[in-house]
Order: structure tokens, then C-alpha cells, then sequence
């Protein structure tokens, strides 16, 4: 992808968080894909289009970090749910202390000259 | 449904998904597919969707085909870390179904095993989870003892009426005269009412097997793929599976007439070594192993009662 594509500077940050966002939410509890949607809407920000969830759904249980499962619902289809898998968890683990230090740096570089309490702004 | 209305809505979209998607191939299409469709039926269900209006914002919410296909394309294109990504000697297939379509065929050719082979099929079905609790009790009730059962009574009505017949002969040794009687025993049904239960007891049993079949087919073709670990050679290997469902279907009627090839039939499906074309040779085999002493048992007994 070329440099000058990404309009939203945040765009290739968020599709770089977004699957570890996916696992977060999956060590909870198991979701369904309309669950997991709704989830990560409630952050702001997080996801711009919804639909792109679903592919990247996808390529997580190739890689092995999801399982799915098919269940009941109590109207309507069996639904498929997901659940993160040990290697997932793993990656997740990975990344969470890969982020922290991240987010750290970044916070510390454009905080320069502003104080204290940048973090999370 | 309330908002039929506006249906073509979704109609428009998932088609403009489905054509922006062609490039995926077929299974990771499919795959979208479904998980799109069954995002916007969650999100009626849920009662988020009840009008036009909420449709739509539905829809702008899973944003345009395009970008979501192009979601799906970034695959390796070093936009998302990948560390943990598919080994290369990983492929996937869709999901098979060998564990509803066993179960059809205990439910239907299986009852020939009597309550053994129908007691089979049921237990297969209820332990499958492509089947919602409503469909495996249509399955359960349809076939109570199975087509075989109906089958077997039809042969208790039909094999107490004995016929013979008797030639008179003259003092030259020719036929004067031939007397034929028939003697029956038991019962017999109005053609009418056999009609009807051949109908509800052998032909309904079969057609619901079918629809149950294509059912499961589509749900696991909306499920994730399946990993299929491919040999070097790409050759087919050979598993104690593969092997024992040869073993079955071969020389498994010799030991256990119908159990052997039915089981060898079930190792053959579970196989995830086969092609689909290859368990469908299989089976081809299998059900003549199967039928051919059938045919035989009944011939001779028809043969015996002449």
C-alpha cells in the first residue's frame, strides 16, 4: 500500500490493533459475530466498518487464533460463536506488552513540552 | 417478516458483496457471505432493524462491498503483523457433513439393520449440531423404526398369502385342468390405507432425509474452513481409517453381512484423507456390497416360497 493512500493516518494503526481488540474481547466470553460488532462499536473510533470484521474474523481462524462453534439460538439459526484459542491468547499476551511500551513511547514523544497526563488522549 | 418492504435492500447489498467478493474464490466468498447475512439477521432479531430507516443505517454501519472485500484482500499484504499466519502446508476445505449424511443413511438404507441401524441414526442425529432441536425431532419422529420397518411389516402382510396351484392331468398325461388357490393368513390392508402408510413411512422419510442433508450441507458451507494438512507429495496417505473402510467395505460383508460395509461406509466419511469424489466411489461401492446380499436373501426367499 502506498504511503500516501492512508488519508486517516489511523487507518493502518487500526487494522494493525483491531484482531488483538478481537482477542481481548474473546477471553471474556465466547461471541457471536453481531455480538463482537456491537462490542467493539461501543469504543469509539475502533472500527469504521463494520463489515470488515467479518473477513478479518476469517483470516484470524486460519491463523488459529479463533475457534468457532456452531450453537443454538433461541430464535432463528444456529449461530456461530467464537472463541480465542491458546495460540491466540498467546498473541494477545504478546501484543498487550508490545502495546503498553508503545503507547508509552508515543505518549512520551508527543508529550514533549506538555506536561503530564497525555496518556490515553 | 415486518420490514419485507424493504428487503430489496439487503438483496442489493449482499448481491454487490457477492460480486465485488468474487475475487476471494469461492469458499472465503462463501464465508463472508454468511457471516454478513447472518450479522443483518442478528441485527432483525435483535429488533435493532424494525424499519427502513434503521436498515439502512445498518448497512452504512457494515460500510461499502468494496472496501470490506478489500478487507478480505489484505491478506499478506504486510498491512496487519502476521506472525502467527497459516503455514504454507496448510489448505482448507469446506466442511464436511459425512456425520449428518451417516446419520441420514442409518435413518433410511440403515434400518434394514431393524432397531439397530434406526437406534444408530438417531443417536447421530441428535449429536450433530448442525440441526436445530426442532429438526431432530422431525427426525426422530419421521422414521420411527425406519422405512425398513415399514417394509418388514408390509412382508408380514404379504408372506402369509401363500399360493399354489395344482394340474389336473388326464390318462394321457396331458393338462386338463388347473387349479390354483390361494390361501391367506394374517392380515391384509385396503389397498388404500397401505398406500398411504408406504407413502408416510417410505417416501416421507427419505424426502425429509434429503431435505436434513441439503440443510446441514448449507450451514457447514457457511461454517469456517476447514484445515486439510497436505503431504508433501500431495499424495493421498493412508490412516488406520482409510485402511479399516476398505477392510469393511470389502471383506466386511463376509464377516458381518450389512454391519461390515454401513461401518466401513462410516470410516470412509470420516476420513479427512479422501477427496469428496473419492468417498463418493466409496460409497457407490459400498451400497452395491450392501444391497447384493439383500437382494439375494429376498430373491431366495421368494424363490423358496414359489
Amino acid at each position: 500500500m502506498e504511503p500516501g493512500e492512508a488519508q486517516n493516518p489511523l487507518t493502518q494503526l487500526r487494522r494493525g490493533v483491531i484482531e488483538y481488540c478481537v482477542l481481548a474481547l474473546l477471553t471474556a466470553e465466547e461471541l457471536y459475530g453481531f455480538d463482537l460488532v456491537k462490542r467493539l462499536g461501543e469504543s469509539e473510533g475502533l472500527v469504521t466498518s463494520e463489515g470488515t470484521i467479518y473477513p478479518l474474523l476469517s483470516r484470524m481462524r486460519r491463523a488459529g487464533w479463533v475457534t468457532t462453534t456452531w450453537r443454538e439460538s433461541e430464535s432463528g439459526p444456529p449461530r456461530r460463536y467464537y472463541a480465542i484459542t491458546r495460540s491466540g491468547q498467546h498473541a494477545l499476551d504478546g501484543f498487550t506488552t508490545e502495546w503498553r511500551r508503545f503507547r508509552d513511547s508515543v505518549d512520551a514523544v508527543l508529550g514533549t513540552g506538555e506536561g503530564h497526563g497525555v496518556h490515553r488522549g | 417478516m415486518e420490514f419485507t418492504v424493504v428487503d430489496p435492500l439487503v438483496e442489493d447489498y449482499l448481491r454487490r458483496l457477492d460480486a465485488a467478493a468474487y475475487p476471494l474464490g469461492d469458499d472465503r466468498r462463501g464465508e463472508l457471505m454468511a457471516g454478513i447475512r447472518e450479522h443483518i439477521e442478528a441485527a432483525v432479531e435483535s429488533g435493532e432493524v424494525h424499519d427502513e430507516v434503521s436498515l439502512r443505517a445498518l448497512l452504512d454501519r457494515l460500510g461499502d462491498p468494496e472496501e470490506i472485500v478489500a478487507a478480505a484482500r489484505d491478506d499478506g499484504s504486510g498491512a496487519t503483523p502476521y506472525p502467527l499466519g497459516a503455514p504454507a502446508a496448510v489448505t482448507y476445505r469446506r466442511a464436511g457433513i459425512g456425520l449428518e449424511i451417516t446419520a441420514a443413511l442409518f435413518l433410511t438404507v440403515g434400518s434394514v439393520l431393524l432397531v439397530v441401524g434406526w437406534l444408530v441414526g438417531v443417536v447421530l442425529v441428535w449429536s450433530s449440531r448442525r440441526w436445530t432441536v426442532g429438526e431432530k425431532l422431525i427426525a426422530t419422529l419421521v422414521f420411527p423404526g425406519g422405512p425398513a420397518a415399514a417394509l418388514v411389516l408390509a412382508g408380514i402382510g404379504a408372506g402369509v398369502t401363500s399360493c399354489g396351484s395344482s394340474s389336473v392331468l388326464d390318462a394321457n398325461g396331458d393338462v386338463v385342468d388347473v387349479q390354483s388357490s390361494c390361501v391367506s393368513s394374517g392380515w391384509s390392508l385396503p389397498p388404500w390405507l397401505g398406500l398411504t402408510l408406504f407413502v408416510a413411512w417410505v417416501i416421507v422419510p427419505i424426502l425429509v432425509a434429503g431435505v436434513l442433508v441439503m440443510r446441514a450441507r448449507r450451514r457447514a458451507d457457511a461454517e469456517p474452513l476447514v484445515p486439510v494438512t497436505v503431504s508433501p507429495r500431495g499424495t493421498t496417505r493412508w490412516g488406520g481409517l482409510e485402511i479399516a473402510a476398505v477392510l469393511l467395505l470389502s471383506v466386511g460383508s463376509f464377516v458381518a453381512p450389512v454391519v461390515g460395509p454401513v461401518a466401513g461406509l462410516v470410516c470412509a466419511w470420516l476420513s479427512d484423507q479422501w477427496t469428496r469424489t473419492e468417498k463418493w466411489i466409496a460409497t457407490a461401492i459400498g451400497s452395491l456390497v450392501l444391497v447384493v446380499p439383500i437382494v439375494a436373501v429376498v430373491g431366495l426367499l421368494s424363490f423358496r416360497s414359489l
